[in-house]
């Protein structure tokens, strides 16, 4: 009796599993063809002809995903920000901030790389400082009611322009002053080597929020603040360690940069840098919140991302209508999930 | 019955986008100026027809005449139009503003120009009939909900409707206020108002109604005059062929143990605002009882139960579990040492948007975690397998969101894990608010084998036969304070009815 039931059920959920799968899939593959009729009809309001715009859509779909060594060192810091957004994000926290701790996370441990020529330390350090400017936006959040998004947005400026000047300023490279010392070559890795390094923090924090307990607290507190109560777990501290967890991502993710990524340097217009925080929103949202999700998701906007730079190179269209497609690509992917909040929301009947 | 018919409703099917079937081909006539009761267990689809019937969903199939034209309703205010009202559970009045505002507001999108000066004469007409004086000035928020009920009432006579749906109106009222209510109703039917009455209480339907639909899983399982049926009889027709088991009232358990659990000794707790919820309560409770806690909703029984987990804190007084003071323990400390809750509301006892195998373990985690923090999820899964055989639960899979459980099975799966952590006390909030016979008996059922098991309830509940039904001793609270506490053969519901309103019956 027991074991029929338990079959029964045991079936049935993986069922759900698999059907939700392939559901998910479906619904990417629909998005996915409107973002192309959307593309196609900006491209041809803009005079491009059919020809050029599928020579476009080739580009950016096959060239970005053919060259792996690229797409592991292009999709390691963007699964890192991911996270770092995703985590406080599962507590109803937003982590608007990942941006500035990625910039003080790969400063540090450029930094820690000089003196101790270990590419572990150095990553070790430049995660505890991001998770450090986490902390202290969350502090402020928890207890003092400051809004996490405000002093996060604040916080990404100051980190811009303290990293920027600590480069030309004390650490700067005697040959080429607009930008610092490189990283010592017993420090640097691979880019297979980074890969594997997010990917496995990915696994890890999967683990963590689906195997352990306070992964468990961390998922009901966003769930259900009310329910946390009734269940006698301390918010607060939930939140809290998930905004250092956040901003510690988000400083491994900015850390792999000058270790990983050649001349393993940083410029003071922080070109290497820039907006890798902020595009972690969009693949946190995209990879559903999901570790293993976030994985997909940066994999594939990688390869979006070095698309086009060859669309760029190759057909001549101007980066900013490269970045529109792409834009375009991304909402459409968003928008099922979307629409699901609306659902609940009732905004349709 | 020579009255003509008004509403007519013919084969109303509705499906919901994720395959459920609601209604099954509804036909429901409704006459002139009579009280129609719409019986029904909860999910029985009674809600849903009459949200049609109201213009807020649309029917998959079938179709409305009104005095015998077609009519199709895109929302709402087009049922408003055709003359017809609906009193909510919960009332769509604005708690922050007076009662003139109220009618105000609610009148503003039919008459533009309207001035207070008209909106108090029209409502003034109404005052007779309806047996009060109107607080215009007052705030919502303040008023008692009986008198809120009515405000909500008034507002859509004021609309000029004709025809009145209430949806179980008295599961927030005393005794007294459903009686009150019941009159005002009848006032109207004489009046020439058509009131279709909705609710899951035999007695309330034999007591108001001239005739009865009776629904029962989305399909009409009988039409009936209400003076030619009785409460057993219709009973049957809301279960059909399932089989009724009333639970058999258990006798007076006076020869328990006299060791105390719980003792609460004169505890004041203020709310948000800073006034005070509970005023001085004194309680104690033995091994092996079930003491009940019967009062008006919003007298502080949420506040007390809330105090004795700990949730609240309390200024003065103090609170001893098993010889303990706990008075500054946090909840968790609490469920430790044996002492377990079920909440009034399922949506904070159960986490919605997770699936029954994580909810079974929410308050009882550290029995599923090893010293790294790892959950065991296969233990889990076996622990819930048994449960779900034990309480019968209904669901497709484990891994099925909690939300899509009927209310009968989200309370099982409550009850099932709390009592599976063997409590010493168990503080239980309303356990059968807005369930179906079978798994009110069910709950009941298994709150009395638990406490023949030796171990204590603390049971609040406004339902009053629940009360009476399983409880050893009764205490009645009202406006924060314990008013009375004694045997149940030393009580009768008017009596208790009269404590509950604060009177000393």
């Amino acid at each position: 009796m027991a074991r029929g039931i338990f079959n029964q059920l045991f079936i049935k959920e993986i069922y759900n599993k698999i059907s939700y799968l392939i559901r998910s899939l479906a619904e990417s593959a629909i998005a996915l063809l409107l973002a192309f009729l959307v593309d196609t009809l900006f491209l041809l309001s803009l005079g491009y002809d059919l020809h050029i715009i599928f020579r476009i859509f080739g580009t950016l779909f096959v060239t970005g995903y053919s060259d792996l060594n690229y797409l592991f060192i292009k999709s390691s810091p963007y699964i890192a920000t991911g996270l770092a957004f995703s985590i406080p994000m599962l507590v109803g926290i937003f982590n608007i901030g990942g941006e500035g701790q990625l910039y003080i996370g790969a400063l540090t441990a450029l930094i820690i790389s000089y003196v101790t020529k270990s590419s572990a330390l150095s990553i070790l350090a430049g995660s505890l400082a991001g998770a450090f400017l986490g902390l202290l936006i969350i502090l402020g959040r928890v207890y003092r009611n400051i809004n996490e998004v405000v002093s996060a947005i604040m916080l990404n400026w100051i980190m811009y322009y303290l990293v920027a000047y600590i480069i030309t300023s004390y650490i700067y490279d005697p040959y080429a002053p607009y930008q610092s010392r490189p990283a010592p070559s017993e420090a640097t890795i691979g880019s297979l080597q980074m890969f594997i390094y997010s990917v496995s923090i990915a696994i890890l924090i999967y683990i963590v929020l689906y195997y352990t307990a306070i992964g468990y607290r961390i998922r009901v507190i966003g769930k259900s603040y009310k329910a946390a109560l009734y269940a006698g777990f301390s918010p607060s501290r939930e939140i809290i360690y998930s905004m250092i967890i956040g901003g510690g991502l988000a400083g491994f993710g900015g850390s792999l940069i000058p270790l990983g990524i050649r001349p393993y340097v940083i410029d003071n217009t922080m070109s290497v840098l820039y907006g890798i925080g902020f595009l972690g929103i969009g693949i946190g949202l995209l990879g559903r919140n999901n570790p293993i999700g976030i994985i997909l998701a940066s994999l594939f906007i990688s390869g979006l991302v070095i698309g086009g730079e060859n669309v760029e190179r190759l057909t001549g269209v101007a980066p900013e209508i490269v970045d529109v497609i792409i834009g375009v690509v991304i909402i459409s992917l968003a928008m099922p999930r979307v629409y699901r909040l609306l659902v609940r929301r009732g905004v349709f009947q | 019955m020579d009255k003509k018919v008004i509403i007519e409703m013919r084969g109303i099917e509705k499906i919901y986008p994720d395959g459920q079937y609601a209604l099954r081909g509804v036909d429901l006539d409704i006459y002139e100026g009579e009280i129609h009761g719409l019986l029904g267990e909860n999910g029985a689809g009674k809600t849903t027809l009459m949200r049609i019937l109201y213009g807020e969903i649309k029917p998959t199939k079938g179709i409305i005449r009104i005095r015998g034209r077609v009519v199709r309703f895109n929302g709402p205010w087009d049922a408003i139009r055709h003359g017809i009202g609906m009193v909510y559970q919960h009332f769509s009045l604005v708690p922050s503003l007076t009662v003139l505002e109220n009618l105000y507001l609610s009148l503003l999108p039919m008459r533009r120009k309207i001035t207070s000066r008209q909106v108090r004469d029209l409502a003034e007409k109404f005052s007779g009939i309806l047996n009060i004086k109107i607080p215009y000035n007052d705030y919502v928020d303040d008023l008692p909900v009986g008198v809120q009920q009515k405000i909500e009432i008034l507002k859509i006579l004021m609309r000029g409707a004709k025809i009145l749906i209430l949806d179980e109106p008295t599961s927030v009222l005393n005794p007294l206020e459903t009686t009150e209510l019941f009159r005002m109703l009848k006032r109207l039917r004489d009046d020439g108002y058509t009131i279709i009455y909705i609710t899951h209480k035999l007695r309330e339907v034999m007591e108001l109604t001239d005739r009865v639909t009776v629904l029962r899983r989305g399909e009409v399982a009988g039409r009936v005059l209400t003076k030619e049926t009785s409460e057993r009889e219709l009973a049957l027709m809301m279960v059909q062929g399932e089989i009724l088991e009333l639970t058999k009232r258990s006798g007076v358990n006076r020869s328990y143990d006299k060791n105390i659990v719980l003792e609460v000794k004169d505890v004041w707790v203020k709310d948000h605002r800073g006034l005070d919820v509970l005023k001085g309560i004194s309680l104690d409770i033995k091994r092996g009882e079930i003491l009940g806690i019967a009062g008006v909703q919003g007298n502080g029984q949420v506040e007390l139960a809330e105090t004795l987990v700990g949730v609240r804190r309390v200024y003065r007084g103090r609170i001893i579990f098993k010889g303990i003071d706990v008075t500054n323990k946090k909840p968790i400390e609490r469920y430790r040492m044996g002492l377990s809750y079920i909440p009034d509301s399922r949506s904070v006892g159960l986490v919605y948007g997770m699936n029954l195998l994580e909810n079974y373990i929410l308050t009882k985690i550290n029995e599923y975690t090893n010293k790294l923090g790892l959950i065991n999820w296969g233990k889990v899964k076996l622990d819930l397998i048994k449960s779900i055989e034990e309480y019968n639960i209904i669901t497709r899979a484990l891994d099925t969101d909690v939300r899509f459980l009927s209310g009968g099975n989200q309370q099982k799966i409550l009850l099932a894990r709390e009592l599976s952590k063997k409590p010493d006390l168990l503080i239980v909030s309303e356990p059968t608010h807005g369930l179906d016979i079978a798994s009110t008996n069910f709950v009941r059922r298994k709150l009395l084998e638990y406490k023949e098991s030796g171990r204590s309830i603390l049971l609040i509940s406004t339902d009053l036969d629940e009360i009476f039904e399983l409880s050893d001793r009764i205490a009645v609270i009202n406006e924060g304070k314990i008013v009375y506490v004694g045997y149940p053969n030393e009580l009768t519901s008017e009596k208790l009815g009269l404590l509950m309103g604060g009177l000393h019956g």
